[in-house]
């Protein structure tokens, strides 16, 4: 015992022993929630497991099928994958920012209220999604929608909005542009008014003409992390975001796959034809998708120094 | 697939130099028939049908309405005689006639597979029953439920369907077509027209008062101008007035068109006959008897108007079709109250037959038909469109594009197309995986030993080289624009970077990237062939509008304390191009591999090269002559309305000058002559 203590003692060991043990909780929760998870996926992804049987390793054959045999997948899954990611993502983090930006320009108190209302609807989801929107655009004369443009005599019978291919997907990157001001939105309103007020005043006695050149030179530049921050949140919220057209449709697969993302085909393989080690692979190409979006986006937030 | 158009423009001039004179001399037709070519322009085709026996010896008075039963027996509403009669073609002979009080002035008749006849009787108000033989079975009047409203019934044309249900269309009825209970109870309307507002009425409703409202003119939708039911129990319609495209109805149950396209017709369509393939018949009240497929597809016309002459197989107030089991065509004409019929020719034939077994399913039996008549029509769209329709089904997927695409059917093309994308990407992925993954890691291999031992030097000083040649330099530095424009527009406005030379490359460039565009993107999204573009506007427009901007701006900024000269406002112009420039490049390029399912990707590359090049030139704009954001977008606003302003103004003075130079012209004209004489 008291060697030990002695050992501990030893200055570098000690430190390398605290390290250690301050790190464990977070290495452990880590390890528990997102390490392990991910690996467990990965390796299910090489099997065939349909929950009642134990998995069969099957090796690559489900990236295969994915990428060869998949016709729903390569056909409405994936292009609807990106359209909806290239709307939203780069959509929903231009509107954050933007709002961000002029909430920083309003006093305290409205600014309070205002921001918690703009964050409201990311934080409740699915249930007020459900209530509002399906209210809002449901396919018979009571639908809000359906109900105006029958009396502005624009059309004669009322659109099947949420069962119609050729509108739910943009009314899912309605909704979701109009949820999409979250936690990264909050994180920007902090950073732009974390910001010093000095430097714009020196800025204005440099030369400073504008508010754009305002935003590009001062504001941007100031709060780097934070934007980095709404970016890789972007990003994440623009690839799995899928239960909103389901939530607004009712059904999965969406009417006629049109508002089918990667996150619903999992969840239509993973828990309606219970083929584990398919959607473990859809999930394992879906890593690899946001990760590579957020390496991109790390690229261009760090590179400007 | 450039020299398409060219081969196809070659066919028109091989088939009209020889084909043309022989069938007009060879054919005993009176009248030309139509079909659709690939740009949606009537052309002339193969005779479908010929005119074939004239009958006159029946004495008919204004007949408005014929309807043939399974038997081939002709039943004819005599308007004008105040009867029905029954006739048998193959005899020429009347089997029956029908005449009733209730018979005054009898407009439409319709046989069920029983044989009982339905009379509709605007005169009488009633809709008539006769049995087979010819007894007064049943006689509907006015319905009596509330439900019916104050309308009045007066029934113009009568169908019956399999459950005897009774469609009537009436006189003067706006809400659709008068469903009736086999007893003659009122069911309901079945699909209403619906009214076309035009702007001013949606603001006359929005700020009219109910008074104001009440002395407007009726609006009331299209009517219909006529109805039939066939074998199945499907309710088909005509309807007359402006809506073209939606004049042939298929209805389904809900009332509504099951036709996806639009109907290619006439404004005056007054009857129609389905026959027991599903082929759709439909005459103008001009004499243009059109044929569709149980799809709405539009397979041809024929027929014509002549008041003046009597030639078989022309009109002068076509009023009603009819077609035996045998495909005959009978037509009556109640101006002139004649019959006319028709035979189908080989060609019409072989279409119908080929339509059938695709209906079927029989695909290969279907492509080998089409096959036949394309060799009596190589320009025949139609086959062309049908063969790569059922190509597809057959999943032969090149020759189905090849077939589309000379039919110009883009939905088709690319539905073929993404088979033979996502065959490619099946067989190749594997390549393709490997060699990303391959050259990934030479490309480290080469940056690792760069560094170690600077490989690359020797190909490093050239390109620096090569690089720093001014007009190469300037231009360039269009890209730095993307990323950092404030910066950039100030090392601009400075002199530091930048040229007019670099900006002039840019402004050509840019014309050029938009021409190639314009002419060559994928078949998919050429929606104008590159033949049809009138290049001498597009070139005007672009100078012009592009000149203009620069001079515009310049005058307006000049009294707006702007700082910027005209050269620098040419130069932020054209460094201001860069995303659309590469935008118009990305989407002609990927135009050629992308289908339909992937147009949004198109579309939002286009969207973000005009954003983006618009945010620049704002930012120039506000940089180059030291404005805020709010002047800036004031003066970009002034700068539009003065393009305009000055526009309207060069076309005066240039309508002015014609006027001048047409004046001068006729002074000395006037001179020489009083000179000569």
């Amino acid at each position: 015992m008291s060697k030990m203590w002695s050992k501990l003692k030893d200055k570098s060991f000690g430190d390398a022993f605290y390290a250690f043990i301050l790190l464990t909780p977070y290495a452990v929760i880590f390890l528990l929630f997102i390490a392990i998870p991910i690996a467990i996926a990965i390796v299910l992804s090489l099997t065939y497991f349909n929950v009642i049987e134990p998995p069969r390793y099957t090796g690559l054959l489900n990236y295969i099928t994915l990428l060869t045999q998949d016709e729903i997948f390569s056909r409405y899954v994936l292009p609807n994958t990106f359209k909806y990611a290239l709307i939203i993502g780069p959509g929903g983090y231009l509107l954050s920012f933007i709002t961000a930006w002029m909430l920083a320009q309003i006093q305290k108190v409205p600014r309070t209220i205002m921001a918690l209302a703009l964050y409201t609807p990311s934080m409740v989801g699915p249930v007020f999604i459900t209530v509002v929107f399906r209210t809002l655009f449901s396919g018979d004369e009571a639908g809000y929608i359906n109900a105006i443009l029958i009396r502005l005599e624009l059309i004669d019978q009322p659109i099947q909005f949420l069962l119609s291919p050729d509108y739910i997907m943009n009314i899912m990157i309605f909704v979701s542009l109009w949820s999409s001001m979250g936690i990264g939105f909050l994180a920007m309103l902090a950073g732009i008014l974390n910001i010093n007020e000095e430097l714009y005043e020196a800025a204005y006695v440099d030369g400073l003409k504008n508010r754009f050149q305002e935003i590009i030179y001062i504001t941007v530049p100031s709060m780097k992390p934070q934007m980095l921050f709404g970016a890789v949140m972007a990003i994440v919220n623009a690839f799995n975001t899928g239960w909103i057209g389901v939530a607004l449709s009712g059904s999965n697969p969406t009417p006629g796959y049109s508002g089918q993302l990667i996150v619903n085909h999992i969840e239509d393989y993973g828990f309606q034809r219970y083929e584990m080690g398919y959607a473990a692979a859809v999930s394992v190409a879906l890593l690899l998708m946001v990760s590579v979006f957020s390496k991109i986006a790390h690229k261009l937030f760090t590179e400007k120094d | 697939m450039k020299k398409l158009p060219l081969k196809i423009l070659l066919y028109i001039c091989v088939t009209f130099m020889t084909l043309m004179p022989v069938i007009s001399s060879a054919s005993s037709a009176t009248s030309y028939t139509y079909s659709m070519d690939a740009k949606d322009r009537y052309i002339r085709t193969q005779d479908a049908y010929l005119p074939d026996r004239t009958v006159t010896s029946l004495f008919l008075d204004k007949p408005e309405d014929i309807f043939i039963d399974t038997e081939d027996y002709l039943y004819i509403a005599d308007t004008g005689n105040k009867r029905i009669v029954k006739y048998n073609p193959a005899r020429d002979q009347i089997v029956m006639e029908i005449k009733h009080e209730l018979i005054q002035s009898p407009t439409g008749v319709y046989v069920t597979q029983n044989g009982d006849i339905y009379v509709a009787d605007i005169a009488s108000s009633h809709v008539v029953i006769f049995s087979k033989d010819g007894h007064f079975k049943d006689a509907i009047g006015r319905p009596t439920s509330p439900a019916f409203g104050s309308n009045d019934f007066n029934p113009m044309k009568v169908a019956v369907d399999g459950a005897g249900n009774i469609y009537v269309l009436g006189e003067g009825i706006y809400d659709g077509i008068i469903q009736l209970a086999r007893t003659g109870e009122f069911l309901g309307f079945f699909a209403s027209n619906k009214v076309n507002l035009t702007f001013v009425q949606r603001l006359q409703d929005i700020f009219f008062t109910e008074e104001q409202k009440r002395n407007l003119l009726g609006r009331t939708p299209i009517t219909f101008s006529n109805i039939f039911v066939d074998r199945t129990g499907l309710v088909y319609s005509t309807t007359t007035g402006d809506n073209v495209r939606q004049a042939v109805k298929k209805h389904n149950t809900a009332g509504q068109s099951m036709f996806q396209d639009e109907v290619i017709a006439t404004e005056d369509l007054i009857d129609l006959f389905v026959d027991d393939n599903g082929i759709i018949y439909a005459v103008s009240q001009s004499g243009l008897i059109f044929v569709y497929s149980a799809e709405g597809e539009f397979i041809y016309s024929f027929g014509a108007y002549n008041s003046m002459q009597d030639i078989s197989g022309i009109f002068s107030s076509l009023s009603s079709i009819a077609v035996d089991s045998k495909g005959n065509v009978w037509t009556a004409d109640n101006e002139k109250s004649f019959l006319q019929s028709f035979t189908q020719t080989e060609y019409a034939k072989l279409i119908y037959k080929a339509l059938n077994e695709y209906s079927k399913g029989n695909y290969k039996e279907s492509i080998a038909i089409w096959e036949e008549i394309l060799k009596l029509n190589q320009m025949s769209i139609l086959a062309h469109n049908n063969i790569g329709k059922n190509l597809l089904f057959e999943q032969r997927y090149e020759e189905a594009m090849y077939h589309t695409e000379i039919a110009g059917n883009r939905y088709y093309y690319s539905q073929s197309y993404w088979e033979i994308r996502n065959i490619w990407l099946q067989k190749s992925l594997a390549w393709i995986i490997i060699s990303l993954v391959l050259l990934y890691v030479v490309y480290k291999i080469i940056k690792y030993a760069d560094r170690k031992w600077s490989i690359l030097d020797g190909i490093r000083k050239p390109v620096h080289k090569i690089y720093n040649v001014k007009p190469v330099k300037d231009t360039l530095y269009m890209f730095r624009f993307f990323a950092h424009p404030l910066d950039s527009f100030y090392e601009l406005k400075a002199g530091n970077h930048g040229s007019y030379l670099g900006a002039t490359i840019i402004y050509f460039a840019l014309f050029v990237a938009y021409m190639i565009s314009l002419t060559s993107k994928g078949f998919i999204y050429q929606t104008v062939a590159p033949e049809d573009i009138d290049y001498q506007s597009v070139t005007f427009g672009y100078f012009a509008i592009t000149l203009l901007f620069v001079i515009c701006n310049y005058l307006v900024t000049s009294i707006n304390d702007g700082e910027g000269k005209l050269g620098h406002i040419y130069k932020l112009m054209c460094y201001s191009m860069g995303p659309l420039l590469l935008s118009f490049i990305i989407t002609t390029i990927a135009s050629h591999f992308l289908t339909f399912n992937e147009v949004f990707f198109l579309e939002l590359a286009s969207f973000a090269g005009i954003v983006w090049t618009g945010l620049l030139i704002l930012l120039g704009v506000q940089e180059t002559h030291n404005y805020d954001t709010r002047t800036a977008i004031k003066s970009i606003l002034y700068t539009l309305l003065f393009m305009m302003i000055i526009a309207v103004m060069l076309l005066i003075i240039i309508i002015m000058c014609e006027q001048m130079y047409q004046f001068l012209e006729a002074v000395i004209k006037e001179v020489i002559r009083n000179v000569s004489s």
